[in-house]
């Protein structure tokens, strides 16, 4: 049961982070906290895992095959957004629509740059935090499977 | 099959790719010279994301493009039987992932070839050196490794003289595009140091003695980068951009320093590869000696040198890459790698491969009717207007260069012996046969070469240009050079029985690879020594972080001279807060005395809760979001961490670490306390405050805390978010490095 409902917890804290983040312009949020929380929700549906046998384990890590990607492609994005606008003679991170202009808006979602570079924080947070841990229950594991909880 | 296929698709598509970037470089070369982009860039320097097509760029950027298209046809029958051989199997995959790094590599050297502004050509560059460590380090030995990582220290570490003094001279001169700094430089501007540190990095690059050791070293990896980078696009970026700067690297002290490194980079190059027996290894030495000669031409400033420069480039480029690929395709068919090891009588089992190769060599002797001798002609007349002595080493210099061209040749293809029987496989010779090609009609069709030379020589440089190609059946003084050299090389070659034992004993006496490695490991004594001392184990090394580190904290507080003791007003309405921080503090303490994992765990978890609750109590819901999920991963990632040690540490702590780390400890608590007093009962600048949440709203944004981190201080959060992942992929690669 409770591997079930944790894995449903995952499912259910990403549209969270995704809020976490569109929001963080207008409210409170931002990429990281959307990130760690999605990442939050993956490792505990691996800690609340069960074995084949049906025994408390720390199971693989939802998205764990994607989050070496998303912690490159995060910092890609990253990257891209704070430093394109040097080729065209801005400072870095400095994003558009600039300030004074208009801002189209989609509902509360008001589309600018800032969000993609919050969306890669994001996507790098989420990897780099499922990454860890799949590589640390890999080392508990590879150490002692009696000693994985 | 489907994974042959996949890969076949990757080469065909690397190869159009190539050929296209060829036809678009081609079709805008013709109308040079022609400004593709002219963007400011990086304001306080005065930069400039500025392209400019010109001859001397064709030169490179065409001749890497092209070179592109048949390395990337010869890595297509190379690279399938190397891993098989290294790996086990030829993943199409692996092979996919070498041709995206040799394209990347290609369009860093096109980036560079166009680049007409000191930063950006900084930027090609460690391009260039990250693409090259990977490529080196491709085969993923222990000796790939540590010679990719030797390449990069020296061709990326050199690349920070560069930087520093190419930012130098955008502080005297206002700026870094070439055309500004030549303006500057004809109005009398000079920096003799900025221009000394921009030489150091080209020096390194170009593979210039004493920074020449890395390229032999680099012949760990596979061929078709050796045929690639070695020969026509890393090592002659640096002589290239030596050639487009010449108007600032003529100051004397400039001039003459380089001259020398030159001369002594033929002389050492020269020698080794008189006595090297490693195929690959001899070409490296070779390349060494020939951009040597490069070096020289571009210091000499007669109306010949720059012309010569840039025609032995281009030369030196197509006939190196072609017997680099020789060099691979003997030791794919035969599998072995020195001149002694060699199957006898090559030729005969792969006659096309020894024809085109032999085209090569002579080439690159300057032997008549091949494009060697136009470059060695306009290299004998720029020399001979240098004075006797440098006539007297140009001589030097070609004979050494004919002496090994013939023992490569000789020694690899006419072995005395029967051939084994079996041919080569085509796919390794036919990228080799279409470079003698053109080596071969420019030796007999003087005058592109000659209009080659002059339109390139007129772009590197200012003053006027000389280049007249022809052959002379009159004793004229390059004649005379040339004929002195062919003699003279023949000779050495072929008393070669007489010296090589005496040679290979001297230049086995001096080795700056080695003094490099010798002078490497005594001066990590010393640090090692600090680090045994200071890093014994793991509380050790936090005291080693917590002493310096709270010492500059002190300082800090010392000579701020901030209002100590100021008067923080307590009510009952903090009652919570207080309690929130004195059941952190109470965590924390209890975590410090325990020594059993789990508790620590728990406990550090709990302090942060605490925290986390005094957040949302001083109003900052953000922070205290945040604070909680990061506390509830980092326990998880703490106890993953952990788990597999029963207890903190086997051992018992020793007594002089029990006497230490109380006082460590408070040490570090006292002072950490201070700063956050002082800090948090010092009223915040209103201005700071005022503006951040003013500006907030021409960001576009409603929420002060998540503006600051994407926008006013974006650059810092993308500088961390990068070590946050630099941490994790380094501490998963260096689980991996370790032996279970």
């Amino acid at each position: 049961m409770i591997p079930h409902l944790a894995r449903l917890a995952f499912f259910a804290s990403v549209p969270f982070a995704a809020a976490l983040w569109a929001k963080g312009y207008v409210a409170n949020g931002d990429g990281f906290a959307a990130g760690i929380l999605a990442g939050l929700g993956a490792v505990a549906a691996s800690v609340a895992g069960r074995d084949e046998e049906g025994d408390p384990a720390w199971v693989a890590v939802p998205g764990a095959r994607i989050a070496h990607g998303a912690m490159v492609l995060g910092l890609v994005v990253v990257l891209f957004t704070a430093f394109l606008p040097t080729l065209f003679g801005h400072p870095p991170v400095a994003h558009f629509p600039a300030p004074g202009a208009h801002v189209t808006k989609l509902g509360t979602l008001e589309l600018h740059t800032a969000l993609i570079f919050d969306a890669g924080i994001a996507l790098l947070v989420f990897g780099a935090v499922v990454r860890a841990f799949e590589h640390l229950r890999h080392a508990v594991h590879e150490t002692d499977p009696k000693e994985a909880p | 099959m489907e994974g042959t296929d996949r890969a076949r698709s990757v080469y065909f598509g690397a190869g159009a790719l190539g050929l296209a970037a060829l036809g678009g470089l081609v079709a805008v070369a013709v109308d040079a010279p022609a400004v593709l982009l002219d963007r400011p860039w990086l304001d306080p320097t005065g930069s400039a994301w500025r392209l400019e097509m010109t001859a001397g760029a064709a030169l490179l950027a065409v001749t890497a493009a092209a070179l592109f298209v048949l390395v990337i046809a010869y890595a297509a029958a190379y690279l399938p039987p190397h891993l098989e051989h290294a790996e086990g199997r030829a993943s199409g995959r692996r092979q996919a992932y070498f041709v995206g790094l040799l394209t990347a590599f290609m369009a860093a050297m096109v980036l560079l070839a166009l680049a007409d502004d000191l930063l950006v050509m900084f930027v090609a560059l460690e391009l260039t050196a990250v693409l090259s460590f990977l490529l080196v380090a491709y085969d993923g030995t222990e000796e790939a490794k540590r010679n990719a990582v030797t390449a990069l220290l020296v061709t990326a570490g050199t690349s920070l003289p560069f930087l520093a003094g190419a930012l130098l001279l955008a502080s005297d001169a206002g700026t870094t595009t070439l055309v500004g700094l030549k303006d500057w430089s004809r109005s009398g501007g000079e920096d003799v140091v900025a221009c000394s540190l921009i030489a150091i990095g080209l020096v390194a690059k170009s593979a210039q003695v004493p920074l020449h050791f890395w390229l032999p070293r680099a012949m760990v990896a596979p061929t078709p980068v050796s045929a690639y980078l070695h020969s026509a696009a890393l090592v002659a970026a640096g002589v290239f951009v030596m050639m487009r700067l010449d108007f600032l690297l003529s100051t004397p002290f400039v001039a003459t320093a380089l001259q020398i490194i030159g001369w002594t980079s033929i002389a050492v190059g020269s020698a080794r590869a008189l006595v090297e027996v490693h195929l690959k290894r001899i070409l490296a030495y070779s390349t060494i000696a020939q951009y040597g000669y490069i070096t020289v031409l571009v210091t000499l400033h007669g109306p010949e040198s720059l012309p010569a420069a840039a025609l032995y480039l281009f030369v030196h480029a197509l006939a190196k890459c072609a017997l680099f690929m020789t060099a691979g395709a003997v030791i794919t068919d035969d599998g072995h790698e020195t001149l002694d090891e060699i199957a006898p009588s090559y030729a005969r089992r792969a006659p096309l491969l020894a024809a085109s190769a032999g085209v090569a060599c002579a080439t690159l002797a300057g032997l008549p009717l091949t494009l060697g001798f136009a470059k060695d002609e306009l290299f004998f007349a720029a020399l001979a207007e240098g004075g006797v002595p440098a006539t007297i080493g140009g001589v030097l210099a070609a004979s050494a260069t004919l002496a090994y061209s013939l023992r490569f040749f000789f020694g690899v293809f006419f072995a005395p012996g029967a051939p084994r029987p079996g041919r080569v496989e085509i796919g390794l010779y036919l990228p080799i046969a279409v470079i003698a090609v053109p080596l071969l009609v420019g030796g007999v069709w003087l005058a592109p070469a000659e209009q080659l030379a002059r339109a390139a020589g007129a772009a590197f440089g200012d003053g006027p240009v000389e280049a007249k190609l022809a052959y002379h059946f009159a004793p004229t003084r390059t004649t005379m050079m040339a004929v002195a050299a062919w003699v003279l090389g023949s000779t050495i070659y072929r008393t070669r029985h007489l010296w090589r034992r005496t040679a290979e004993a001297v230049v086995g006496l001096v080795s700056i690879g080695a003094i490099v490695d010798r002078v490497f490991v005594e001066a990590s004594r010393i640090p090692d020594a600090i680090h045994r001392w200071e890093a014994r184990d793991l509380r050790d090394r936090v005291g080693g972080i917590v002493v310096p580190c709270c010492s500059l904290v002190l300082a800090a507080l010392i000579f701020a001279r901030p209002t100590w003791l100021r008067h923080v007003g307590v009510t009952i309405d903090d009652a919570p807060l207080i309690l929130c921080l004195l059941c952190a503090a109470v965590a924390a303490t209890g975590a410090a005395l325990s020594r059993d994992h789990f508790s620590v765990v728990m406990l550090l978890t709990f302090a942060g809760y605490a925290i986390a609750l005094a957040m949302a109590l001083l109003g900052a819901p953000d922070v205290a979001l945040v604070t909680a999920v990061v506390e509830t991963v980092m326990t998880l990632l703490l106890l993953g961490a952990l788990l597999p040690f029963r207890r903190l540490a086997k051992e018992p702590p020793s007594a002089e670490e029990q006497r230490r780390a109380p006082w460590i400890a408070a040490f570090g608590g006292v002072v950490i306390a201070a700063a956050v007093y002082v800090v948090l009962s010092t009223p915040a600048a209103p201005s700071i405050v005022a503006q951040h949440i003013a500006l907030a709203e021409h960001a576009h944004a409603k929420d002060v805390v998540t503006v600051i981190l994407s926008d006013f201080r974006g650059l810092d959060t993308a500088v961390e978010v990068t070590v946050l992942v630099v941490a994790v992929v380094g501490a998963v690669a260096s689980k991996r490095g370790v032996p279970s």
